[in-house]
């Protein structure tokens, strides 16, 4: 059994380590976007299109769930002029990045890791590499970067949208006064402390999960069995990475020690 | 010659491929490897794509030692050579013009009328230039191997390897591929190397033919002196026969022995 624990330990650490190695690697192959950026545009709206409708749905219910707890909560305090205020930072501080990121691992992640390594068990990234393409610059990068740039941009509309439900709730169904909704919200959310740190904290998301998704489909085992496994380690990584991120970036950002 | 394989070693792993294989290709015409599966066919085709690299020995691939290049140098000899894969490989996102316009992109800066022209001509000789517009999804096994021959001579290679282009194909495709790949040869002057377990169809087209067998040449020659050989190990994959020197069975222990294990 420690044999066993010590081998997957090792295994862990060099799987980690190639991991950073292909990191590098694709730093070093981003010159290509500069040459074409056509590559990225049709990446940014390939990942970003076909996530949006799941964040703008996920957003409006996550932020009329808000409104609802949110006022049952504070009603009993004689508090429900600050459910705004209550809506707006757990949207912009938490939510909003986290839950964006771990549908977009869901999503957007494991459908770039099936991709790529289908890719590979298909012999298409061998075909490329035979034909002087380096692969790494012409099929990954573009797709890193796009995930990277998509996932702030997914997470301010998740949290827009969650915002709006959190008034449809709060305001248009259960009678909190829309102005104090607004009012309590532009008074208690600060700019620079609460939503450009979630705009941080949904870069790194979006940072590792893709990093992690295109790390996991370029190393797949090139037959079927390999890909699906693949899938399933870029969406349990990458959402296991985001939830134990937030708490170290919460814990730096959000401290009040 | 344009390759020559000296005193290569490989292996995956611990298990050996290869041990001193010594192999020349010559210049111009086709050269066909037979043998049967796990002999090592494929695995010599990725030597002298550089896709791997011999643990001894070196490939020299047009006067060039592979295992001198650096990647940029590996590349920079790949845009002389062509490849078709045994499942094709083509770029599933992009439609056959696309894909056989893939490399001359890539490669040169040459203008979208221009390649539209070398695009066209590269799906004529292969007959489907009407087919430009369709997905590789959309295609037939035998026309998507054809895209992919025409792909792989979009760059007029020096070299073209072909991993068992006959494969998964009906009799009227493989004669297609077959044709192309002997006309295709000659009318662009290239060298082609064909790996293949299809004996007629390699024997039909070859100029000179290596039989493979566990990572060693066995005969090699003509097509008519290939076939003339009387090695048994030669002649059981010639002839198809299922026992001889490859034996039928995986080595296992006593059947009967085996089966009332236990009984008494």
């Amino acid at each position: 059994m420690v044999r066993g624990l010590g081998r997957a330990g090792i295994a862990a650490i060099h799987h980690t380590g190639r991991g950073g190695m292909f990191l590098a690697s694709l730093v070093g192959g981003m010159g290509m976007m500069v040459r074409r950026p056509r590559l990225l545009v049709q990446q940014i709206h390939a990942v970003g299109v076909m996530t949006l409708p799941i964040i703008l749905v996920a957003g409006l219910f996550v932020g009329m769930m808000l409104g609802l707890q949110g006022f049952n909560t504070l009603v009993g305090f004689g508090a429900e002029s600050s459910l705004g205020l209550a809506v707006g930072l757990f949207l912009t501080r938490e939510l909003g990045p986290v839950l964006t990121a771990l549908l977009f691992a869901g999503r957007a992640g494991s459908a770039l890791t099936a991709e790529i390594g289908l890719m590979r068990a298909t012999q298409q990234l061998d075909a490329m590499e035979m034909m002087a393409v380096d692969p790494l610059p012409r099929v990954v990068v573009p797709r890193f970067l796009a995930g990277v740039i998509v996932m702030p941009l997914l997470a301010a509309l998740f949290s827009v949208v969650g915002l709006f439900g959190g008034y449809l709730v709060g305001a248009v169904l259960l009678g909190v006064d829309g102005g104090t909704f607004w009012s309590s919200m532009h008074e208690g959310v600060d700019v620079v402390h609460d939503v450009l740190a979630g705009v941080f904290k949904s870069f790194v998301f979006g940072f590792v999960v893709t990093w992690v998704a295109v790390f996991e489909g370029y190393s797949a085992t090139p037959t079927t069995d390999g890909v699906s496994r693949a899938t399933t380690r870029a969406v349990v990584t990458g959402s296991l990475a985001v939830l134990g991120l937030d708490y170290v970036l919460t814990a730096i950002m959000f401290s009040e020690v | 010659m344009l390759v020559a394989l000296n005193s290569v070693d490989f292996s995956y792993a611990d298990t050996p491929v290869y041990e001193s294989l010594d192999l020349k290709i010559p210049r111009g015409g086709i050269t066909v490897i037979m043998g049967p599966s796990g002999c090592g066919k494929s695995t010599l085709l990725s030597l002298i794509g550089g896709r791997l690299q011999p643990r001894c020995g070196n490939v020299v691939v047009d006067d060039v030692e592979i295992q001198s290049l650096d990647k940029r140098g590996l590349y920079h000899l790949r845009r002389r050579m062509g490849m078709l894969f045994q499942f094709n490989a083509l770029l599933s996102e992009l439609s056959v013009f696309e894909n056989v316009a893939f490399p001359i992109r890539e490669h040169t800066d040459l203008s979208a009328e221009l390649i539209e022209h070398l695009v066209k001509i590269k799906l004529e000789m292969v007959g489907l230039r009407g087919a430009s517009q369709l997905m590789p999804s959309e295609l037939s096994g035998g026309m998507a191997r054809r895209v992919a021959l025409a792909r792989a001579i979009a760059l007029d290679p020096v070299l073209v390897m072909y991993d068992e282009p006959f494969t998964g194909l009906d009799p009227i495709s493989k004669g297609v591929i077959v044709q192309l790949i002997r006309e295709l040869n000659d009318a662009l002057g290239m060298s082609s190397i064909v790996v293949t377990q299809d004996v007629a169809e390699g024997l039909s087209i070859a100029d000179y033919v290596f039989v493979f067998a566990a990572g060693e040449v066995i005969v090699e020659g003509t097509p008519e002196a290939v076939n003339a050989t009387l090695r048994p190990d030669a002649r059981q994959f010639l002839d198809g026969l299922p026992d001889g020197p490859v034996a039928y069975h995986y080595p296992a222990s006593d059947y009967q022995v085996d089966l009332f294990q236990g009984e008494s």
